[in-house]
């Protein structure tokens, strides 16, 4: 293994929390997200000469992980679901009279969404990329980044049941089912 | 035309530009949609991310500095 760059080390173990965080949200099971940022690791550190010192490290972990992970997709060719997963899709989300949504409701619709969309949000919305960055981490146009930023929020936001309006519909929260297939 | 009839054009106008305006920018309620998603998106990611690490993902870096370690 070639000798990785000075800061290299710690730079890595302060970006592991993130690392799990996109990879739990790309495959919504702790262990096989946990799995997929160890396989990133070992990646990463057997091409740690690809790596230019004062280059964007955040990035190109996130890539290597995005990869993996759509790699391993396409060799199942089908997305592995959880039980909780397969539970999700059975149950409505109705939100709060004041407007806001549980967590945990939240968690659920959010699991509802295709893998690109999740990732997109996650990038965006979570982890703190800029439009560039995430455009540069899932390989497309910074353009395509926010149609699918904003796609992905009205699905979530349908799923919830908040209106685009971001106003609670009247009556029942609408079946997560109905509105799965992205 | 008298006073009174301009006073209510200009209303009617300043009424339709700001129509014009309130097109252009997002909604209140709409904002209001995207600040919902975004805090439980950071709320759901803090959470996974404030976890502790596995002492493998740690082995493994650590693991690093003495490349004889990794083989044993």
């Amino acid at each position: 293994m070639t000798a990785a760059p000075q800061g290299f080390k710690s730079e890595l173990i302060e970006l592991l929390p993130s690392l799990r965080a996109f990879a739990r949200s790309l495959t919504h099971n702790a262990a096989q997200a946990d799995d997929l940022v160890q396989d990133t690791l070992v990646k990463a550190l057997a091409n740690v000469e690809r790596f230019e010192p004062g280059t964007n490290l955040r990035a190109w972990l996130f890539t290597i992980l995005r990869n993996h992970y759509y790699s391993q997709l396409r060799k199942l060719k089908r997305e592995v679901e959880d039980a909780d997963g397969k539970f999700a899709g059975r149950i409505a989300v109705r939100p709060e009279q004041d407007g806001s949504i549980d967590l945990e409701d939240f968690k659920v619709a959010f699991a509802q969404l295709a893998p690109d969309h999740r990732e997109v949000l996650t990038l965006v919305g979570a982890s703190g990329c800029s439009y560039e960055e995430a455009a540069q981490i899932c390989g497309c146009a910074v353009g395509t980044i926010k149609s699918r930023v904003n796609r992905a929020r009205k699905k979530l936001a349908d799923m919830l049941g908040l209106d685009e309006d971001g106003q609670a519909l009247p009556g029942e929260g609408r079946l997560i089912q109905d509105t799965a297939s992205v | 035309m008298t006073r009174k009839d301009d006073d209510m054009d200009a209303q009617v106008n300043n009424k339709a530009e700001r129509s014009e305006e309130r097109k252009d920018r997002p909604s209140k309620s709409s904002a209001h949609t995207k600040a919902l998603i975004t805090r439980n998106l950071k709320l759901a990611y803090g959470e996974v991310a404030s976890e502790p690490i596995p002492k493998a993902m740690l082995d493994l870096l650590n693991a690093m500095d003495d490349p004889s370690e990794k083989k044993s």
